[in-house]
């Protein structure tokens, strides 16, 4: 939760006043963590802005509304936040700290490959397609890829598989 | 009517630009064409249920359910949280090599042309099977066999796969990947090293067993199509694929369909044994065989 790092405390004019602040903070810093708990840890391959494929380990993280995809490379931390109801798909901006709506991700799976904002960030994630594929047999069988674009609110506006990704929206 | 304000959003989004993820690397995938870049984004997050597209007309004409269907009950976004755990569990490893080559891999399915035929393996028991022959990819899959035998009488335990998921997550296009245990150490031999193997194979006058490239290819097929077994190479036995559940670091469970009776059965494909034995025919060794190979083997 590291959001909130940024927490101020009210302003604290005498020690009756800070203590009041200081319960109010802890608090808060309660509420919003919620019940934390990893899915698993994927030791795996990662490729960023089309480079090259390196080694990388995707933690899954599941919070309350959230799941995060924390990925680990040498030089750093990209992690996505994905939400349902509705699906909605963000990336933490480490520099600005805050969350930043994906335009679109895909997903591929014959090569368990998992793409955000285009080939911004891919993962190899069979984990994450084990479970779409049981969380959603009738849609998901027989498919190979699946696209989804995201809208200005953040919602996806259309998403479309296989040939329909080629015919559909072009 | 938020469905239908929906359904009529994705149609009018298909005027968006939006090249296919096959389009967006071309290492990864089959063709080339890059993204124009979307600068509307904000983060106001509206209200409302899973939207998008996808998804279809799941009834066909005439008749349909009491309760109306609207045509848009499984329009959706397509992806989801992934947070819902799959009866094969979390991978905690996919092997380097495996993951390279799949990352730069082109999909096998690309235009997602499918026959998705559902069939009856309960009907298809007995007799004469061809298993792929008509298949393009070059391998020899001439592998039928007219052969009849009673089960071993060792194979008791008998299922009912009524309600059982004969598709878990894995079983799909990459399942070599997206098996959820430690696989790729079993086979790569030219005969298999089970120290019973070649006395008893010379007595049943085979040399070797159904190679890793036709078995995973029969499943490769059994996937496109949707099928929820593979008729292991040269008997009747069918393998339900979908059943395959390693059991600690060796061994395998799986249910094999014979004679229109499903048997479930284990096996320990280190030391090459069937429910505890060594395999009593040749078919049996063969069963073994696919079932450790789907499990452990090799696939990409």
């Amino acid at each position: 939760m590291r959001h909130l790092q940024y927490l101020s405390l009210p302003a604290i004019v005498n020690r009756k006043s800070l203590f009041v602040g200081l319960a109010i903070a802890g608090s808060l810093l309660t509420i919003p963590a919620g019940k934390s708990e990893v899915l698993y840890e994927l030791k795996t391959t990662c490729t960023k802005q089309e480079g090259q494929p390196q080694s990388c380990t995707i933690q899954a993280i599941n919070e309350a509304s959230v799941t995060l995809y924390r990925h680990r490379f040498r030089d750093g931390i990209e992690t996505i936040r994905i939400t349902d109801e509705p699906v909605k798909m963000s990336r933490w901006d480490t520099f600005n700290k805050e969350w930043v709506p994906l335009k679109r991700a895909s997903a591929r799976f014959s090569t368990n490959t998992v793409c955000f904002n285009g080939t911004d960030l891919c993962a190899i994630n069979p984990n994450y397609l084990n479970s779409l594929r049981e969380d959603r047999p009738e849609r998901t069988a027989g498919r190979d890829l699946v696209n989804v674009i995201f809208g200005s609110d953040g919602r996806i506006v259309a998403s479309c598989y296989d040939s329909g990704c080629q015919e559909s929206f072009q | 009517m938020k469905r239908f304000c929906a359904a009529l959003g994705i149609t009018l989004s298909s005027t968006l630009n939006v090249p296919s993820l096959a389009k967006l690397s071309p290492e990864m995938f089959t063709t080339g064409q890059s993204l124009s870049p979307t600068t509307d984004i904000a983060r106001a997050g509206g209200g409302g249920g899973r939207v998008g597209g996808g998804g279809g007309l799941r009834m066909g004409g005439g008749g349909g359910p009491a309760k109306g269907l609207s045509g848009f009950q499984s329009a959706g976004g397509g992806l989801n949280r992934g947070a819902a755990k799959p009866t094969g569990g979390w991978s905690g490893a996919v092997s380097p090599g495996a993951s390279t080559g799949a990352i730069r891999r082109p999909s096998t399915q690309p235009n997602g042309n499918r026959d998705l035929r559902t069939r009856d393996f309960g009907s298809r028991n007995q007799g004469n099977r061809e298993l792929g022959s008509n298949d393009s990819r070059g391998a020899n899959r001439d592998v039928t066999r007219n052969v009849s035998r009673e089960v071993n009488r060792n194979w008791t335990r008998t299922v009912n796969l009524a309600g059982t998921n004969l598709h878990p997550g894995w079983a799909r296009p990459g399942w070599g990947v997206a098996r959820p245990w430690r696989t790729g150490w079993y086979g790569g031999w030219s005969t298999p090293t089970w120290g019973w193997w070649g006395a008893r194979a010379a007595a049943w006058g085979i040399v070797t067993l159904a190679t890793a490239t036709i078995i995973n290819d029969a499943v490769d097929t059994a996937v496109a199509e949707n099928n929820s077994i593979i008729v292991v190479p040269n008997t009747t036995y069918q393998l339900l694929y979908g059943t395959i559940q390693p059991s600690g670091t060796s061994n395998v469970t799986f249910v094999v369909n014979a004679n229109g009776t499903n048997y479930e059965l284990t096996a320990d494909c280190q030391r090459g044994l069937i429910n505890g034995q060594i395999p009593q025919n040749a078919d049996e060794a063969q069963v073994l065989n696919a079932a450790c190979q789907v499990a452990y083997g090799s696939a990409s």
